[in-house]
Formats: C-alpha cells, sequence, structure tokens
C-alpha cells in the first residue's frame, strides 16, 4: 500500500465538504475517484496536495516511506511537503509557466541561483529519454501543445519521484490521439509500480482504466467497485448502474428525459449569417436556419467549427463597444417572430428576449468574486425586466427584497445549493455555478435560449436535472439552441441537429434518425 | 419545514452581516486607535474641536477625490492625473479671478463670478475626464498610460497658464467655497438632520438584523461626535460639507442603485458584465468624467482655501487617494470595494498628517511614516481577509 487516507473530515464554516472518508492506494493500481461536482473528491485531493494543510481537517493521512518501508503518518504543512512525501498532482488546468524551457520546469524548485544552461540541459534531458515521452529539455513550454504540457507535468512529479500521481480531469482538454498517449503513460506508471488516483466524470474512461472504483456523495464513502473479479473484468454493464446510483444517491432509469412534443409556430429565422475576424478570416459563413417555438436545436460540430462564433454573432458579443469585439464583421439578418431586429449587442439581444449561457463559466458566465445574488439578477436588472428596481436609470434605487424573493425562488428552482445568497459564485460547485448561470438568464424569461456546451465539466445529477429543465423550457414555447461536443448529448436531448464544419453548415439530422458516426462523419470529412 | 430554512438562511445572513461587518468596523477601530494615541501624545490638543474641525477641512479634498477614484478602481482602472487636474482647474480659475478681472466684481456680482469660476474649473476638470474616459474607453489604451500622459500634460498646462508663478489674491466670495463655515446654528440643524435620518434608514428596514442596530447607533455616535465638533469652534466648513454630499452620494450609488451593480460587475469581470446586458463603454466613460469633474471642483477649493492658484499644487495627490482607497479595503483587481472604506481611508492620513504636526514631526520623516504605515494597513488586510476567506 503507497497511501492509506483515514476517516478525514473537514467544513468550511457550516457546510461539511468531507465526512470521514477513507481511500487506500496501492501500488502499481489505478483507482478512480468519482463524485458529483461538491462529493469532495477536489477537497479530498487539496488535502492530499497540501493545499488545506494538516490541522485544517481531522483525520490521518499515511504515506509510504522508502527508507522505513512502511507506511508513516505524515505531516503536509504545504504542498511542498506533499511533493517531498511522494504525492503529486497533475492538475487539471495546468500550471506551467509558458516562458520557461521544460528543464526549468522540472527543477523548478531546486533551480541553483546561478543557472549553467548546458549542465541543466544535460540531466534534465537524460532524464526525460528514460521517459521516452519525446520531450526535449530545452523546448519553451509555449510551444508545446495541451497534451505536451500536461507530459511536462507528468515527467516533473516523476522527476521529484512520486509514488502517487493524482490526475484530475486528464483528458478534458486533450485530443483522441494525445488521450490514447495519456493512456500508454499510465499503463506504464502502473507496470512501474506507482499509485494512481484519476479523477473523472467520464464512466468510459473509467472502464478502460481504472483496478478499482470509489465514489464520494456528499462528503462521505458511498461506494466501492472492483473493476476484476477472479482475474476477469466485470462486465460494464454490471458496474454502470451501480456507479451512477452511488453518486447521485438514485438509479437513473433514463438520463435523457423525454423530448418535448409540442411543437409551435416559427419563432427565428437566421438568413446568411458570416462572421469575419478583424483579420478577416472567415469564422462563420453563410449560415441559414430556423427555430421553431418549442424547438431544441442542436449544433455538433468539433472544436473550432464556429459553434460559439455563431453564438456570438447572433448575441451582438463581438460588438465593438465589448471588451472583446474590435473589427469583427456580422454580415446577415435575423428574423424574430417575423420581423427583422437588430441585435448587434448583448443589451439590444436581450431585449429581442434572446439568453446565452456561453461555455466559459468562469470566462464569460459569471463574476466569480461576487454574491450568487449579484450574478444572478445581473441581466434582469441591466435590461429592467423583473422590476427589480424603482425605474430604469442608472440611479434608480434597487429594490432589495424584491430582488431577494425572486432569487429565493430561482435557486429553489434549479435546487441550487449554496449556504445563502450572498455566497460568492467561485465558492460553488460546478454544477452549481451552471444553475446559477442558467437562472440569470431565465430570470429574464427569455424566448430564445442559446446553450453553448451546457453541463460540460458537470455530474451526472446535475446534467439530468439540467435536461429535465431544457425539456420543461421547450414545452412552455421557448425555443432552444444546443451546442455540444458530447454527441449522446446532441442525439438524446435535441429535435434537429445542425453540424458545422469550417463555419458552415455541412449536414442537418433528425436526432431520431442519426447516429453519432453521422454526426461524426459529416462534422470532419 | 419552509419555516425552518427560510429561518436558517435568515440566520446565516445575519452571521455573514456579523461577520463582514466586523471587517467594516475594524477600519473604523483603527481609526479610533490612532485618534486615542494622537490625542494622549499631544496631551488632548488633537482631540479639540478646532483641531478636528481643521483636520476635517484638510481631509476633504483628498476625501472627495478618494471618493471618485474608489469608482475609477472599482472597474479596474486607474486615474494618475487628478493631482494635475486640480492644479490645472485652480489655475483656470485663478486666471479668471485675478486676469479675466472676475475678483473685482461687487456686490452680487461678486457671487455670479465666483459660481462661474468654480463651475469653470470643473469644466477644466470634466474636459480632462473626458479625453481621458475617450481614449481609455473607445481606443481602449491602458487607463496608467492614459492618465499617466494627462498627468504631465495637464501640470504642462498648469504651469503655462499661471506663467509658472502663483495666481493671487481671489475674490472673498470665491474663496469662500474653501475658507468658509456654515453658521454653527445651521451646521447644528443640518447635521442634526442628516445624522437622524441614517439613523431612521437604518431602523426602518422590515428585516433588522444586528448590523443595522449597529449602523444606526455608529451612525448616531457619529452625528454627536459631529454635532460637539462643529459646534464648540466654528460650524461646518464647506469644503466638509461638499464632501458629505458627494460621499453620501457615493455611498448610496454603490450600495443601493442599479449602478452601482453594474460598477461591481464591470470590476470584477468585463465579459460576464457586457454579456448580461451591461453598457460597459457608456458607465466606464461617465466615471473618468466624474472623476474628472470632482478634480477640478477640488482645484477650485484648493486655490480658495489658499487664496491663490499655484500651477504646483496638487502634487501626489492622486497617490493621497489612490492610498485611501487602498487602506479602505478596495481591491486594485476591481470589482471589490466600498465607498465607506474610502472615506475612513482619507480620514486616517488625513489624522496621521495633522497628528505629526502637531507632534513637530518633520515632514521628511512624516512621509517615511506614513509610507510605512500605508504599507502596513494593507498588509494587514490582506493577511486578515486571507485568513478569512480561506477560513
Amino acid at each position: 500500500m503507497l497511501l492509506s487516507i483515514q476517516g478525514v473530515s473537514k467544513s468550511f464554516s457550516a457546510n461539511k465538504a468531507l465526512d470521514r472518508v477513507s481511500l487506500d492506494v496501492y501500488s502499481g493500481e489505478v483507482l478512480a475517484l468519482l463524485g458529483e461536482n461538491g462529493a469532495g473528491k477536489s477537497t479530498l485531493m487539496k488535502i492530499l496536495s497540501g493545499v488545506w494543510p494538516t490541522g485544517t481537517y481531522e483525520g490521518e493521512i499515511k504515506i509510504y516511506h522508502s527508507e522505513t518501508l512502511r507506511l508513516e503518518h505524515v505531516t503536509l504543512k504545504d504542498t511542498r511537503d506533499a511533493h517531498q512525501a511522494g504525492v503529486a498532482m497533475i492538475h487539471q488546468e495546468l500550471s506551467v509557466f509558458p516562458e520557461l524551457t521544460v528543464a526549468e520546469h522540472l527543477e523548478l524548485d531546486r533551480l541553483p541561483s546561478w543557472i549553467q544552461w548546458d549542465k541543466l540541459f544535460l540531466r534534465t534531458q537524460t532524464f526525460l529519454d528514460s521517459l521516452d515521452f519525446g520531450l526535449r529539455a530545452e523546448t519553451l513550454v509555449k510551444d508545446l501543445s495541451v497534451g505536451g504540457k500536461q507530459l511536462v507535468e507528468i515527467a516533473r512529479a516523476l522527476y521529484r519521484k512520486a509514488q502517487v500521481l493524482i490526475f484530475d480531469e486528464p483528458t478534458s482538454a486533450l485530443t483522441d490521439h494525445e488521450v490514447n498517449r495519456l493512456y500508454t503513460v499510465i499503463a506504464r506508471l502502473k507496470s512501474e509500480g506507482k499509485g494512481i488516483i484519476y479523477i473523472t466524470h467520464r464512466l468510459d474512461e473509467v472502464f478502460g482504466l481504472a483496478d478499482r472504483m470509489i465514489v464520494l456523495r456528499d462528503g462521505r464513502n458511498a461506494g466501492e467497485a472492483n473493476a476484476y473479479r477472479d482475474g476477469k473484468k466485470v462486465p460494464r454493464a454490471e458496474l454502470e448502474p451501480m456507479l451512477i446510483s452511488w453518486m447521485v444517491g438514485r438509479s437513473i432509469s433514463d438520463i435523457f428525459p423525454p423530448r418535448n412534443q409540442s411543437m409551435g409556430a416559427e419563432l427565428m429565422k437566421v438568413k446568411n449569417l458570416s462572421l469575419l475576424s478583424p483579420k478577416g478570416k472567415s469564422l462563420v459563413s453563410d449560415l441559414n436556419f430556423t427555430l421553431r417555438r418549442g424547438e431544441i436545436l442542436g449544433l455538433g460540430g468539433l472544436l473550432g467549427a464556429g459553434r460559439s462564433e455563431t453564438f456570438e454573432a447572433l448575441f451582438g458579443v463581438l460588438n465593438g463597444s465589448g471588451p472583446r469585439g474590435r473589427g469583427y464583421r456580422i454580415t446577415g439578418e435575423v428574423w424574430l417572430d417575423g420581423q427583422m431586429r437588430q441585435t448587434e449587442t448583448p443589451i439590444a439581444a436581450i431585449a429581442a428576449k434572446m439568453a446565452y449561457v456561453s461555455e466559459d463559466r468562469k470566462g464569460t458566465g459569471l463574476v466569480v468574486n461576487q454574491s450568487i445574488r449579484n450574478n444572478m439578477t445581473l441581466p434582469s436588472m441591466a435590461s429592467g425586466i423583473l422590476g427589480l428596481s424603482q425605474g430604469n436609470s442608472f440611479i434608480s434605487p434597487i429594490r432589495q427584497d424584491r430582488e431577494l424573493e425572486e432569487v429565493q425562488v430561482w435557486m429553489k428552482n434549479l435546487r441550487i445549493k449554496a449556504a445563502h445568497v450572498d455566497q460568492s459564485a467561485h465558492e460553488l460547485s460546478g454544477g452549481n455555478q451552471q444553475k446559477v448561470v442558467i437562472a440569470k438568464w431565465l430570470m429574464t424569461s427569455p424566448d430564445i435560449l442559446f446553450l453553448d456546451e451546457p453541463t460540460r465539466g458537470i455530474d451526472v445529477g446535475a446534467k439530468v436535472e439540467i435536461y429535465q429543465w431544457i425539456q420543461r423550457l421547450a414545452s412552455e414555447g421557448i425555443g432552444i439552441v444546443m451546442a455540444s461536443s458530447e454527441m449522446p448529448e446532441l442525439l438524446g436531448v435535441c429535435h434537429r441537429i445542425l453540424v458545422l464544419r469550417e463555419g458552415r453548415f455541412s449536414a442537418e439530422f433528425r436526432a431520431d434518425q442519426a447516429t453519432q458516426e453521422d454526426i461524426m462523419r459529416a462534422a470532419s470529412l | 419545514m419552509n419555516s425552518t430554512t427560510t429561518e436558517n438562511t435568515r440566520l446565516t445572513l445575519a452571521m455573514n452581516g456579523i461577520s463582514f461587518n466586523w471587517r467594516a468596523y475594524r477600519s473604523v477601530f483603527a481609526l479610533i486607535a490612532v485618534m486615542v494615541v494622537l490625542s494622549v501624545m499631544t496631551d488632548g490638543t488633537f482631540l479639540s474641536p478646532r483641531n478636528l474641525t481643521n483636520l476635517t477641512r484638510q481631509v476633504s479634498i483628498n476625501g472627495i477625490l478618494a471618493i471618485g477614484m474608489t469608482f475609477v478602481i472599482l472597474i479596474g482602472g486607474i486615474d494618475l492625473s487628478v493631482g494635475s487636474v486640480v492644479a490645472l482647474a485652480g489655475v483656470v480659475a485663478g486666471v479668471l479671478q485675478v486676469n479675466f478681472g472676475l475678483a473685482q466684481w461687487t456686490g452680487y456680482h461678486a457671487w455670479i463670478a465666483s459660481v462661474f469660476s468654480i463651475l469653470a474649473a470643473t469644466g477644466v476638470g470634466i474636459g480632462c475626464g473626458l479625453f481621458n474616459g475617450w481614449l481609455i474607453t473607445r481606443h481602449r489604451i491602458a487607463p496608467f498610460i492614459i492618465t499617466l500622459g494627462m498627468m504631465v500634460i495637464a501640470r504642462g498646462l498648469a504651469l503655462i497658464f499661471a506663467n509658472g508663478a502663483a495666481i493671487a489674491p481671489l475674490s472673498d466670495s470665491f474663496n469662500f467655497i474653501g475658507q468658509g463655515y456654515l453658521s454653527p446654528f445651521v451646521s447644528t440643524v443640518l447635521v442634526s438632520l442628516l445624522g437622524s435620518g441614517v439613523v431612521v434608514a437604518c431602523l426602518l428596514k422590515k428585516q433588522r438584523t444586528l448590523t443595522h442596530y449597529l449602523s444606526a447607533l455608529s451612525a448616531l455616535a457619529v452625528t454627536g461626535f459631529a454635532l460637539w465638533v462643529f459646534q464648540g469652534y466654528r460650524g461646518l466648513p464647506i469644503p466638509v460639507l461638499v464632501f458629505s454630499v458627494f460621499g453620501l452620494l457615493g455611498v448610496l450609488i454603490l450600495q443601493r442603485t442599479r449602478l452601482g451593480r453594474f460598477i461591481l460587475a464591470i470590476g470584477g469581470n468585463p465579459e460576464a458584465a457586457w454579456l448580461a446586458g451591461v453598457p460597459i463603454r457608456k458607465i466606464s466613460f461617465g466615471i473618468y468624467t466624474t472623476i474628472g469633474a470632482l478634480a477640478g471642483l477640488c482645484g477650485a477649493i484648493l486655490s480658495a482655501r489658499l487664496n491663490g492658484a499655484l500651477p504646483t499644487a496638487g502634487e501626489l495627490f492622486e497617490l493621497d487617494a489612490i492610498a485611501a482607497v487602498v487602506i479602505g479595503g478596495t481591491s486594485l483587481v476591481g470589482g471589490i470595494g466600498t465607498v465607506r472604506g474610502s472615506i475612513l481611508g482619507a480620514f486616517f492620513i488625513g489624522a496621521l498628517n495633522n497628528g505629526m504636526s502637531l507632534l513637530d514631526v518633520t515632514e521628511f520623516y512624516q512621509k517615511v511614516i506614513k509610507g510605512l504605515i500605508i504599507i502596513f494597513a494593507v498588509w494587514f488586510d490582506m493577511r486578515q481577509s486571507s485568513s478569512s476567506s480561506r477560513r
């Protein structure tokens, strides 16, 4: 055994984030750590990697000591202690410095004050060659792909002689090729006797990689399963329902609720929509489509095919008076309820009853350092829709009671888990943050809802809730356009799917008649 | 079931209110502590109504600038030009008064001439603010660069217009805005009305928490103290009146209005604010213009106080204003902060300046001590807030 966590509990004020969680990691195994957002995975890993120092939590952590050859109780005061004890975290968002070389990354915490470059390169290159990752010591990290940067992080961990490697959602930003390479690397680490904790949302990965699975729910051990029984793999069909029920606390017979059946009149018609970047590159060209009330239209396509750009063009995000937009050229017409409307800024788009749940929660969806309340009412406040202020001039006083009421209603509607309405958005789990973003737009009672990757990085339970909401909104007559890179999601939720390739529509499918292969072919051809 | 949940939320809200206000009141305690120490060290001279009246008047200009600067910093910007704009606006008022002969007008014409001079100074400030705002919002040049440029330009213009020398004397009616007082009687009425207004506003809330009672109590204490100070000397100085008006406006705008919400959102995440339909360019433009206007007004007040316009006036005013804002707990990253904190910060700096002068600390040492205290205050605040956010 390399690592043993025994009965660890940790609270944030009144919130119990971890409640007597135990977990063991053996040499030469991949342990998948599963759980919804907010289940306590991240907190547990922060404790293991020394971010939350010993003393801020209860319970015991023992780590295999290479000299005494047995498990020793450890005190982790900071991340450095964790490194020394042999625990390394491979972060989800790679914490690398773009302007430094690979060699400097390997020796980051022990660089001599006077660097002798040739010796540094020599010594690190020898090590890198032994890993066979294809990394060069003198490469600048910014010149590497996302997968390459991840390899640097892994190499750094191994260079520090880590025994236990923690992978936090390692494949979320990788290409298929890079994912395969990562799997190979993990298999090798395993064969060399390292212990691996693999955190993920994707069950597909779990069945391919893991030897054992531990599920956390609400800060507690919810279940544990072995991937092998009597030396043979346990069939996925047997494990999957079990894991899901542990994760969400109930069994999910069907992830996708039935599609909305009642469709109304035509709501939106987009004619010849094109978008040129400031450098004259065509991001989206000549899109034509219609959307009916109650219809859920899917936008498929590979990364960079123009899905988000379509939304940004329609919602006026790239207008010159915005923070990002300068020099974008948008042409085309948007017709709503038979009238041509200008949606050249988000202000105009919101006035036209559009709403846009953007892809990047932290970048464009939330003001993360502010409260749930401030975030949730921002669009309504800006457009003056709900009467949250006495009048709509800049200096109109806010009706605080009214506002509080609305926020509480939506927190309850969407089952947002938070201590109180004034809790800062960055303290929420990903799923709850996403719900805040959705709530802030639903508050404006839109006719048209754009959803860009609405379930990215959130857990199964929250996903299902969001799917239910999508169908419910459609049945209330809202037209929905949803972009997603998860094909099962497009097929399970939408009525129609339009596939984008290099900024143009390459195919249109009825969701009940298409397959993943159809979409893939249309997207990549 | 339901009622217990709301009860719980209210309870946590109340608890949150307390912890939040402990943070806010901490700077109040710091200010009180400094005042007590200075009173003891000066054998009570510090605490005399006369000295405190002078102190509030000295604080006013920095306070007004700090209020404007709070908004600028809240949207993630900075304005380094305020000191120079103060000088330029003062000089423009001085030139009008002296070179254009407005100071010679008599009777009620004198008052018209003075108001015109003050408006002209403010107008010059607005002009500078418009220029800053236009370049920053429309051409997206970093505010640090633009306002640094404006700082040098305005200083140069001030020197040009004033021919490098002081412009004096100004008319008495003009000087009133810097040197005048409201009579003790009027001051008493005004302060009592305002104070009781705030107290009542605190107690009129539907859901009263401990916070509201504490606010009411402190408002009462401040009112009483202000009455004692201004009664005991010559009444409320006009600059303090101006400062109070803008302070109140600033607090209300940030805490209570849509605009306040928008400003916080812009500073916290401009992209998200824009996507939510906040007219970020208009607001930023307005804020740079406003701080320009405030700087212009301060220029008039300063030259009125000195009975003369100096092209070299207002040096480092921008840094004093930024220091007050930062000591008041506003984050330089944007999106987090309060006007009340900045006002307290301005008083904190003012009390130190005043106290050290009373103690005959030479100006050279004053600077060193002030710098150290600014660093210490911010360091302490960061330590506190990081430990509270980590819990």
